[in-house]
């Protein structure tokens, strides 16, 4: 038998967990986003060879100190919400809500500034564009954001509790 | 006076069965009786304490739920803070009945006196198993708070530690709550008159008399009446529906408590609502102000990034219309003055219009959020050390927009000096105008930095305005800033239609401006380029060229030449001329090739003095219609003058940083 309370502690835990591997993925994404685009900046050409390239390639990430600062503020905002959690203080439940609303808003930006490039690309047949495709704006802010957004329609309900 | 210097009057005051007596008792170790005030016939009762080589006298005031003229107890509680002016109020609040007590604090922040609370009956609510974060509560409230279990004498001595401690602190700063703008309107206004007559000032709080007014405080309309300004303050209070307002102000008051008490406190039991939950984050002490500055960066990459394609539809539009004039219209010159001057000019300001539409309609949507004046809020403790006051944050990010509504904005703020900083520093507030210079360099020469970049601008112009704040504090404008009027309403899904109206205001002003002000600036500026007759078309030896020599040697260092000289002082028009005017006096020839292009392939532009003019332009001084509203919002051209002055040393020094500065770094 499973009381209520357990049942309880049970969605509290996954939520921990939730916060704690998107509050990891968060800010190592944007450790490397930010690192790279300092290492860019600092050698003044793009980075086209090596480590730091691959894990790049293989990951979507851009070389931009600013956008990679924000990813490691989301990720802290989550990882904040865990830190609450895991020393019994509920209400750090906010963070998650909170954490996965911006995550939500930021992937949203930018696949409104993908919008924006496919309008150049297809429509306008930009020259700038020739060999683009919708996957070059493929970046952490739309991956991680999809993955809140499933995070989020999972528990809108227990979001959405109303005070009585 | 000596004598003076160690003697401290404090009152307690509170909701009737705080503890107040027993606090009372614990303090002065007298054995009153613990029941409630009976009235006015009973005497005055206080006590003294010596503490730390202080003299405390403490006065014990009848409970009350507020400090309305509902009943005598109100009355000669609110008299006594008013007229015999203790040097401070400890509010003895019941920490298991925080709510219901918050709403006499909200009062006693308003009579402007220090105040400290006492969270008395620690005990009930840790057994109930309510949990209250202190730290939240003295920052949300801006007040000094010490638990207490009066029965236990308990945190007594921790309390007068904090006495004396207030008693020393000049720094003191209050939250008070807002009515918002129809309401302050009418609170400012009575204000004002009352501010005429000397006997009412010295010795009432005039916002807090303001507001009693507008509640139809008898006793206070009593003494109005008596004085100098009777007939106008009259006047005014008919003009309104009084109950009306007093429902509203009671409404807020609450509204605002009932956004605070989650933020401070978590009962037992009790669940938290997604407006709750969203506050607690984003007025985090430390998280509050990076999630308001990435969220404007999200807002300013949007207004970048997504508006591209429009831009360069608009751009497609103009390429066509200029080459049907050049190859139709006769005769030449008339060919040459729609193209290259009104089509040139108008529509290197016309293309930016995608970027001023989204730009307000992601700040509409900030602001219909709730958002903005939580912002203002969490802005507040940054901006009172710099010297500024809180509510001075709200022109600032209506600068955003345009300077004028911007500085007359700061209307709202009843300080005269905080109203003065205002003024003089929203001008530095990027403004719409401003935007599409950014665009065009940033776009031009940052390739995919541009929105970073154009942040970079706005993030600059708000930090010349606070470190300007700062220096006017230390020179020229001394004193510190005024309690701070917070208002906090609840958040809520932003309303597309009033988004979109809001963006359809703003963007149709611009459009006109570019009809009117810019079309005739840009058809001044190509008659210029033209003449005297004869002369090629832009060249150094039309007028044009002529009066951008006469300023290139003070803008040189800077990296400006000629051109962007003229460009500059037209600018001072109205600074979407800048980009009009470099739009024909860089677009001549080839009318196919793009603005962008044509400044690309420009040796005398580079990368970094585009920086240079970016900074410059940002800064130098604010435009004329933003000038006469100054003249108009301080009555000074002294001040008007100094703005002028000020702008274009600023915008200079910071240009000739980043230009010499970057040309010694390599650039
Ligand atoms: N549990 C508890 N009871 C208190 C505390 N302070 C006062 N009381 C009790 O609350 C009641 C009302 O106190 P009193 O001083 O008369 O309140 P007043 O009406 O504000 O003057 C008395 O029975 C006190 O003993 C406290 O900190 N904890
Ligand atoms: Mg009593």
């Amino acid at each position: 038998m499973v009381t209520k309370g357990e049942n309880m502690k049970m969605k509290a835990h996954s939520k921990m967990l939730l916060a704690f591997l998107l509050g990891c993925s968060y800010i190592i994404a944007g450790t490397i986003q930010s690192s790279t685009g300092i290492i860019r900046i600092l050698s003044g050409k793009p980075i086209t060879s090596g480590l730091p390239h691959i894990i790049t390639e293989a990951l979507y990430i851009p070389h931009d100190i600013l956008s990679g600062l924000i990813l490691i503020l989301l990720g802290t905002v989550f990882i904040y919400g865990f830190m609450e959690l895991c020393q019994g203080i509920e209400e750090g439940i906010a963070y998650v809500y909170v954490g996965t609303l911006l995550a939500m808003i930021f992937a949203g930006i930018y696949l409104l500034v993908t919008t924006g490039n496919i309008l150049e690309a297809y429509l306008l047949k930009n020259e700038d564009f020739i060999g683009w495709t919708p996957l070059d704006d493929l970046r952490p802010e739309i991956y991680l954001g999809f993955v809140s957004l499933i995070a989020y329609a999972k528990w809108k309900k227990q979001f959405d509790v109303k005070n009585e | 006076m000596l004598e003076d210097n160690n003697k401290i009057k404090v009152a307690l005051a509170g909701n009737p069965n705080v503890g107040k007596t027993t606090l009372f008792n614990a303090i002065t170790g007298s054995k009153q009786h613990v029941g409630n005030w009976p009235g006015v016939t009973v005497e005055k009762k206080s006590g003294f304490t010596k503490y730390k080589g202080y003299d405390i006298e403490i006065v014990d005031l009848p409970g009350t739920y507020s400090l309305t003229a509902y009943s005598m107890d109100e009355i000669v509680s609110r008299n006594f803070i008013i007229e015999e002016k203790p040097d401070m109020v400890i509010q003895i609040v019941d920490a298991s009945n925080l709510e219901r007590n918050l709403y006499l604090t909200t009062q006693l922040m308003e009579l402007e006196t220090k105040i400290i609370l006492a969270l008395n009956m620690c005990d009930l609510a840790t057994e109930r198993g309510d949990k209250i974060y202190l730290n939240k509560m003295e920052e949300m409230l801006a007040t000094p708070i010490v638990k207490t279990v009066a029965s236990q004498e308990k945190g007594i001595n921790h309390l007068l530690d904090k006495v004396i401690e207030e008693r020393n602190n000049d720094q003191h700063h209050g939250h008070e709550i807002g009515y918002g703008d129809e309401i302050e309107e009418k609170i400012f206004e009575i204000e004002k008159i009352l501010a005429n007559d000397t006997e009412i000032t010295e010795k009432y709080p005039l916002r807090w008399m303001s507001i009693r007014l507008l509640e139809g405080d008898e006793n206070i309309k009593d003494k109005v009446n008596k004085s100098s300004v009777a007939s106008k303050i009259n006047d005014v209070l008919d003009s309104i529906d009084q109950e009306e307002y007093e429902a509203d102000i009671a409404d807020k008051r609450y509204s605002t408590i009932n956004i605070i008490f989650p933020q401070i406190c978590t009962r037992a039991n009790q669940v938290l609502t997604k407006s709750d939950m969203i506050d607690r984050v984003l007025t985090n002490k430390y998280l509050g102000i990076p999630i308001f500055l990435s969220l404007m960066w999200g807002a300013f990459e949007l207004t970048f990034a997504f508006a591209t394609p429009f831009m360069d539809m608009i751009e497609i539009a103009f390429t066509w219309l200029a080459g049907m004039v050049s190859t139709n219209l006769q005769p030449a010159w008339l060919a040459s003055l729609v193209g290259d001057g009104i089509i040139a000019g108008v529509g290197s300001v016309l293309i930016f219009v995608p970027n001023i539409f989204i730009l307000f309609f992601l700040l509409s949507l900030l602001e219909g959020s709730g958002y903005l004046a939580r912002a203002a809020f969490i802005m507040d403790r940054l901006m009172y050390k710099i010297g500024m006051h809180g509510k001075s944050f709200i022109p600032m990010l209506m600068g955003f927009g345009c300077n004028v509504p911007a500085i007359m904005a700061a209307r709202s703020i009843e300080d005269d000096r905080d109203r003065l900083i205002t003024i003089l520093v929203v001008p530095f507030v990027s403004c719409g105008a401003r935007l599409p210079i950014y665009i065009l360099f940033a776009g031009t020469f940052f390739g995919r930095q541009a929105g970073t970049v154009i942040f970079a601008m706005y993030v600059l112009g708000i930090l010349v305005a606070v470190a300007s704040a700062k220096l006017f504090r230390l020179t020229v404008i001394k004193g510190k800033p005024a309690p701070f009027i917070m208002e906090l309403p609840p958040y809520r899904v932003p309303k597309l239609k009033s988004a979109l109206i809001h963006m359809w205001d703003n963007g149709a002003m611009y459009i006109k401006k570019a009809g009117t002000i810019i079309l005739l600036g840009v058809t001044i500026i190509w008659i210029l380029a033209s003449f005297p007759w004869g002369v090629e078309y832009g060249s150094e030896s039309s007028y044009v060229g002529i009066i951008g020599h006469l300023f290139e040697p003070f803008l040189r260092p800077l990296g400006f030449d000629w051109r962007i000289s003229v460009a500059l002082v037209f600018g001072f028009v109205a600074k979407e001329i800048v980009v009009g005017s470099i739009g024909v006096l860089f677009g001549v020839g080839d009318n196919q090739e793009a603005l962008s292009q044509s400044l690309l392939a420009d040796p005398g532009i580079t990368p970094l003095n585009s920086m240079s003019l970016m900074v410059f332009s940002l800064l130098y001084m604010p435009c004329v219609a933003a000038m006469s509203v100054i003249k108009k919002e301080t009555g000074s051209w002294k001040w008007t003058i100094f703005a002028i002055l000020y702008g274009v040393a600023v915008a200079w020094i910071m240009a000739f940083v980043v230009y010499q500065g970057g040309k010694l770094l390599g650039y």
